[in-house]
């Protein structure tokens, strides 16, 4: 089945199986910072946007994406590494693994919240699993990073 | 999980058409549990342009589209109060952001999962759906219904009663299935107690409300609470025996009860 998307701002036409799930679709074509995690939904690693919309593209099926904005971290290059420097201020960076996807959430997040409380970021963290870190390092990463914006 | 044609159709009689046409056709909801099953599809239906995603309100009830995420009803002002906000608090112990925006409250019922945060907050309320052939059914006599309803969920309709509500989800982790899950709720001199994850589907402790009920002014909260913990079924799974959930479900009955307790100091 042919479908049309626009993965970060550039449009393009997939050929996708009725079956498919848009984290191979996305890999498929190259968008490598979409991770296989769990496979199940759970670990948060094959976060993207689609319409602004946090989704698990492990499940979420590529049919239903045609005509839809995917955002994948490559999209959002500058909060990325802005981000990234944070994370390795802190120390949350070993691995790297679920980097991404904890990208695009916090995105998500300072999208529609300014200055959010702890509890706030706790709960955007909540469907991330990272087996490094134990969260506070990243906690703090990305209140600074929040703080810096509100700060700009 | 193996699906071979995909649709989409534009009217209700479409769908149910071709849900119709062969037993390995099937719909898909949110599709967030696709990959755990096994199922093989011949053509799958997708609901999403048939316009169910909407919240509404009438009089005394609020109306909830099939094609309705979690997410969208977890930010609907409707559920901030309804029973003191318990399926709102429920709704928001289900996993990460993301899957609550794929999962669907039709996907939710229709699967009938016993995992399900949802089903034992809604069958605590006064909850109906509205199929599109079948027209309403209560919702306890559909979960509680062995034989399949081939069927297209249109709407879970819930009662704007005036109540208090308790829930409680008892997990290992916040990403994690439950181990137990307890609703109970006070509405007009009715008390409710729903119990699911155990690990079966959620169901009502129809013994120890029917005790809690009576014209009586003396309510025994603790014997109630072992009522429900004694008749109920539970089982022993990789992550709970049955000791314990029967344990868990005699105490955080009897906190739900004194919770919702309109007479509680």
């Amino acid at each position: 089945m042919k479908i049309e998307l626009t993965v970060n701002g550039g449009r393009e036409i997939f050929d996708v199986a009725p079956d498919e799930m848009l984290l191979d679709t996305l890999r498929s074509h190259g968008f490598k910072s979409v991770r296989r995690g769990c496979d199940t939904t759970s670990c948060g690693v094959c976060t993207v946007l689609v319409d602004g919309l946090l989704v698990p593209s492990c499940s979420y099926l590529s049919v239903r994406a045609e005509g839809k904005h995917v955002t994948t971290v490559e999209g959002i290059p500058e909060e990325a590494s802005k981000l990234s420097e944070h994370f390795g201020d802190e120390g949350a960076d070993q691995c790297g693994f679920c980097n991404a996807g904890i990208a695009l959430s916090v995105h998500a997040l300072k999208n529609r919240t300014t200055s959010p409380d702890e509890d706030t970021i706790k709960d955007a963290l909540t469907g991330h699993l990272c087996r490094c870190t134990g969260y506070v390092s990243q906690l703090k990463a990305i209140k600074a990073y929040l703080k810096e914006g509100d700060n700009e | 999980m193996k699906i071979h044609e995909y649709h989409r159709p534009d009217s209700l009689e479409q769908a149910y058409t071709l849900l119709h046409q062969d037993k390995h056709n099937a719909l898909i909801g949110g599709g967030g549990w696709l990959k755990l099953s096994k199922i093989r599809i011949e053509k799958a239906i997708d609901l999403t342009s048939l316009n169910l995603d909407y919240i509404k309100e009438d009089t005394d009830t609020i109306r909830v589209g099939s094609m309705t995420t979690l997410a969208t009803m977890e930010q609907h002002f409707l559920f901030d109060t309804l029973y003191s906000g318990m399926l709102k608090h429920a709704i928001h112990q289900v996993m990460g952001e993301g899957l609550r925006n794929i999962v669907t409250i039709g996907g939710t019922i229709m699967g009938k999962y016993p995992f399900s945060d949802i089903l034992t907050p809604l069958i605590a309320m006064n909850c109906e759906l509205e199929f599109y052939k079948e027209g309403v059914l209560p919702l306890t006599d559909f979960l509680n219904g062995k034989a399949r309803v081939n069927d297209i969920l249109v709407e879970l309709r819930i009662k704007k009663d005036k109540g208090i509500g308790y829930f409680k989800k008892i997990a290992k982790t916040a990403l994690d299935f439950a181990i137990l899950n307890v609703a109970v709720s006070f509405s007009e001199g009715t008390y409710k107690i729903a119990v699911g994850a155990r690990p079966s589907r959620a169901s009502l402790a129809t013994d120890a409300m029917t005790k809690l009920n009576e014209k009586s002014d003396i309510k025994d909260f603790k014997h109630a609470a072992k009522t429900a913990s004694e008749s109920l079924k539970f089982t022993s799974d990789f992550r709970a025996s049955e000791h314990y959930r029967r344990t868990l479900c005699e105490t955080y009955v009897l906190r739900g009860l004194k919770e919702v307790n309109p007479h509680e100091d």
